[in-house]
């Protein structure tokens, strides 16, 4: 529990180049709706809509904000809408007094603490692993219905 | 009655990068490369041989994507004032004078915002961990969102400043030629 003054001086801002990569690549993907660069909720973000389709008819709405920084640390923030609840967690890279710099906040209310886990350096290799994650939370989700 | 088996589920996930060729391999790992490496570093990071990675870096450097150093052996790394520029001619062709003096104002408004939740001139300034303990409703996390978003309106606004430099330059330029 380190407390992260003095670590890596100013807050870096988003990498709008990164976010722009994976916007391409993830619109082009059958799983995800729509995936936008956008400030509209007040801060910049890439905003990705999965496909209604790889959901049960309970879920309302799935949403995954993705914010990478020029420092490559980096939100990956996962949302499902269920009529009543929400289901969410949160891959994280950054300095914070409650984990490691590399951490989860795991489903379904993403609570801080997280849990200490160590991520790809690699911007792609990230959004493969939280997108596999994805994929099996999708298997679990058609298995309990 | 029903022929849904809920046991079928989706089709599986299609994988983002698999139509990614070489070029847009080493472009990829060009954007995370922030300190000056060498073409066969890179050539592994984007899983290419070196021959391969000095060609297209060669051409990244000519249009210049990245900074090349001549050191021994020469390394590379991202250019960011191409990404700068590039965002700024984007911005003056997509938007008028008039809407880019509107987006300068609301990115105003919103550090003013910042400035005047955290009481301090600039994101830097500001203790994080001190500005968590002192609020109720903000976790460290939210803190640290939050002044990375400081951070990021305050370049934004910047480049929609340029932006509209650009375009009533080009105006004058216009009007006199």
């Amino acid at each position: 529990m380190v407390p992260p003054s003095g670590d890596g001086g100013s807050p870096a801002p988003i990498d709008r180049p990164i976010l722009e990569f994976l916007q391409t690549r993830l619109q082009a993907t059958r799983q995800i709706s729509r995936a936008t660069v956008t400030d509209a909720s007040g801060h910049l973000e890439l905003q990705v809509i999965f496909a209604p389709s790889y959901y049960p008819e309970t879920v309302d709405e799935v949403q995954l904000t993705v914010r990478w920084y020029t420092n490559d640390d980096f939100k990956f923030h996962y949302r499902e809408e269920h009529t009543g609840h929400d289901w969410e967690c949160r891959w994280d890279r950054h300095p914070n007094p409650h984990n490691t710099r590399d951490h989860f906040h795991p489903p379904p209310t993403a609570p801080t603490p997280g849990e200490d886990v160590s991520w790809p350096d690699d911007h792609r290799d990230v959004v493969e692993l939280v997108l596999e994650e994805i994929e099996d939370r999708i298997a679990a989700l058609w298995k309990s219905e | 009655m029903s022929k849904t088996d809920p046991e079928d589920g989706p089709p599986p996930f299609e994988d983002a990068f698999a139509s990614d060729d070489v070029e847009q391999r080493i472009y990829g790992t060009i954007l995370q490369t922030r300190e000056p490496t060498t073409a066969s570093a890179i050539a592994d990071a984007a899983d290419c041989d070196p021959k391969t990675a000095r060609k297209y870096l060669g051409w990244f450097d000519d249009l210049g994507i990245v900074t090349r150093h001549d050191s021994h052996p020469a390394t590379y790394e991202r250019n960011d004032a191409y990404f700068e520029w590039r965002r700024i001619n984007q911005l003056a062709g997509d938007h008028s004078v008039e809407e880019l003096q509107e987006l300068v104002r609301e990115m105003t408004t919103r550090i003013a915002e910042y400035e005047d939740t955290y009481d301090a001139a600039s994101p830097a300034a500001v203790d994080a961990v001190a500005a968590a303990e002192a609020s109720d409703e903000r976790t460290i996390d939210d803190v640290y969102s939050d002044l990375a978003d400081w951070a990021t309106a305050r370049e934004e606004r910047e480049r929609y400043e340029r932006a509209r430099q650009q375009r009533t330059g080009g105006k004058r330029e216009q009007a006199s030629g």
